[in-house]
């Protein structure tokens, strides 16, 4: 019996780079439905409104809110192919590359503007 | 032979961790108002964290994940919320607490007021969190920590009546001034068991990077250092009742500690009091504030680790310096130390359900740890250890508007 | 009702009022009052006995001196706002009085 359970193990996965670099959590799962042929898992979306869904509508409704309180426009979703898909385990493991994913747009935003001016951050390891 | 050094580390690493700023001002204030009595509220409190942080540690050597990933994982992100606010409201407060204590031992030292030594002692520890590694956070802390052995050598300087201490150790209804007894005994349980700790001792467990071998270690160390720890608590609690409560002396500020551990061990006992309550407070500082950290990394998916540099994990770098800074501010304002600590710990005690209950549900699940689920015993203690938060919770505030002080 | 019956029945009930409140002994506030009073007289004469043998400080023993003169005046302000009994405000002077000799003897012991 192969195959793998979406519910359990793929939806609010971690998900890792290329570099085992940890990019957050799947929020949804994109199916693509044509005539004729079973549903397919097309994409992963991570972040954005998908992720505030899950919370409940009111939270979509406060984080709608607060957008346009600080005008902000670009939607910071990342909507990854599913056959970027390395591996399934405790992790899924994606080949990509974190510093291209929108969804990580706070990490490197607070990496680029408050992290990397404070001395003693670069580097790799400790 | 390298595992037994852990073991030696992680249990001295519980010895300072489990005695700071909440159990001493607690066990204090408990010896200077009822003597003994309240010593079995100790021994529970004792207890129910070394089955807890066993159980949290044992998740985290099978399963490779920290409890709050799995906490995550399991309920789902809505729920996760849920305990996750509750933890850092709570944990707030008590990291405020433990940055008036490190600023209440500057004060009594040098005269300056603790006020203004809450930001400076925040920027420091925030200076080690940046540069440091886990392993020189969690052995420093611990080695240093030691001090705090200053208690037990002064209640044996004192010479207790044991038959005395031994009924103390078990339990007893109070005869007058119920409603403070209770709201002390509340207390105190929510200085012992604290969601961060055993929070922090599961990140930690990864950080070490333990496997299913170290689930011994990991036994032995749980048990033995809430041991030590507790017994430290105790001392504490002897002292004070053999000091202060012969004199009618309560403990309304922090100030008037000191004199439990002066009037045995003289000047000597004076100066290594100050040391304990900087030390043991500031390594809890840092505990707190990696603990909150962390939950929040795991629970979000960030990247997040003490061994990485702080450009590799941004968010959680930025959480940890946001916290530490934050809480300072209600000591740099000037709020009563003594009276923010037993605020704090009241509030832990309520808290305590949200992080007791999902617990019992994640510790019996095979799939996340194999064949070390939980046996009849732990299990016993955790259903126990969940009815109590309950108790706990319902009481708290009551109590705190009774007899809270 | 007629007005002399209403004003009886309001005399009467303020006589039952204070019977009771005599009878009930010092008020529940006034002994915490004495507690932290008594507590803090008893921080001062130990700190006089700690700091005579050299066990602490005198930077500490001030501080505990001015933690103990900032409890005697909230205190005497607390007793003060509301009226005693003749027999409880001399126990309330008396504490008082007890505290301020304590925190005297400490200054004399600390030189300061």
């Amino acid at each position: 019996m192969g195959g793998v359970n979406l519910a359990h193990d793929v939806l609010d996965a971690q998900l890792v780079d290329h570099r085992q670099e940890k990019i957050g959590r799947v929020d949804a799962l994109l199916l693509e439905l044509e005539d004729g042929r079973p549903p397919r898992v097309a994409t992963i979306v991570i972040g954005g409104a998908a992720r505030a869904r899950r919370v409940g509508p009111w939270f979509v409704a406060l984080r709608r809110a607060l957008r346009w309180l600080f005008r902000q426009r670009a939607e910071h979703v990342s909507r990854i192919p599913f056959d970027k898909v390395r591996r399934i385990g405790d992790s899924i493991e994606l080949d990509v590359d974190e510093r291209s994913l929108e969804s990580e747009h706070l990490e490197q935003w607070l990496k680029e503007r408050v992290i990397c001016r404070i001395p003693g951050a670069e580097g790799e390891q400790k | 032979m390298k595992k037994w050094g852990e073991v030696a580390l992680g249990v001295v690493t519980s010895i300072g961790g489990f005695l700071e700023v909440g159990s001493i001002a607690t066990s204090t204030q408990a010896g200077a108002e009822f003597g003994y009595r309240l010593a079995w509220v100790l021994v529970l409190g004792t207890l129910s964290l070394g089955f807890l942080m066993e159980m949290t540690g044992r998740l985290a050597a099978v399963s490779q994940r920290t409890y709050a990933d799995l906490l995550r994982e399991r309920f789902g992100y809505r729920f996760f919320l849920l305990p996750l606010a509750a933890v850092l409201v709570v944990s707030f407060l008590v990291l405020a607490s433990e940055i008036g204590g490190v600023s209440i031992a500057l004060q009594m030292a040098t005269g300056i007021s603790f006020s203004w030594w809450a930001i400076p002692v925040a920027l420091l520890g925030w200076a080690l969190l940046w540069r440091g590694t886990f392993g020189i956070v969690e052995k420093g802390t611990a080695l240093l920590g030691l001090v705090a052995i200053v208690f037990a050598v002064g209640a044996l300087k004192l010479h207790p009546a044991w038959p005395a201490v031994g009924r103390g150790l078990l339990p007893s209804m109070p005869r007058d001034d119920r409603a403070r007894y209770w709201y002390l005994a509340v207390s105190i349980l929510g200085a012992s068991i604290s969601p961060y700790l055993y929070l922090f001792y599961s990140a930690g467990a990864i950080e070490d990077g333990w496997t299913i071998e170290h689930l011994g270690v990991n036994r032995v160390t749980a048990g033995l250092g809430n041991l030590f720890g507790g017994g430290l608590a105790v001392c504490s609690l002897i002292a004070a009742a053999l000091v202060l409560a012969p004199r009618e002396i309560r403990v309304d500020r922090y100030e008037q500690i000191a004199m439990v551990l002066a009037s045995p061990l003289g000047r000597a006992g004076f100066v290594l009091f100050l040391a304990t309550l900087c030390i043991t407070c500031f390594g809890s500082t840092l505990e707190i504030v990696l603990a909150l950290a962390y939950t929040m990394a795991q629970g979000f998916g960030w990247n997040w680790s003490e061994n990485l540099k702080p450009g590799k994990d941004a968010r959680f770098a930025t959480t940890y310096t946001v916290l530490i800074l934050l809480a300072a501010v209600p000591v740099a304002i000037g709020l009563n130390p003594l009276t923010l600590t037993n605020v704090a710990m009241v509030a832990t005690a309520a808290s305590l359900p949200v992080t007791v209950i999902p617990l019992f549900v994640l510790m019996n699940d095979g799939d996340i740890l194999l064949k070390h689920t939980n046996g009849w015993l732990s299990n016993g203690a955790l259903v126990f250890i969940a009815l109590l938060s309950v108790v706990l919770l319902v009481a708290a505030v009551p109590l705190q508007l009774l007899a809270g002080g | 009702m007629p007005a002399l019956a209403s004003r009886t029945i309001h005399v009467g009930a303020l006589v039952a009022l204070a019977l009771t409140a005599a009878a009930c002994g010092r008020p529940p506030e006034l002994d915490k009052q004495l507690e932290t009073l008594s507590s803090w007289t008893a921080t001062m004469q130990l700190a006089r006995e700690e700091h005579g043998s050299g066990a602490i400080t005198t930077t500490y023993a001030t501080q505990l001196r001015d933690a103990a003169s900032s409890a005697l005046e909230e205190t005497k302000q607390t007793i003060g706002q509301t009226a005693h009994s003749k027999v409880d405000s001399s126990y309330a002077a008396a504490a008082l009085d007890s505290l301020r000799t304590a925190i005297r003897a400490l200054n004399a012991e600390t030189g300061s």
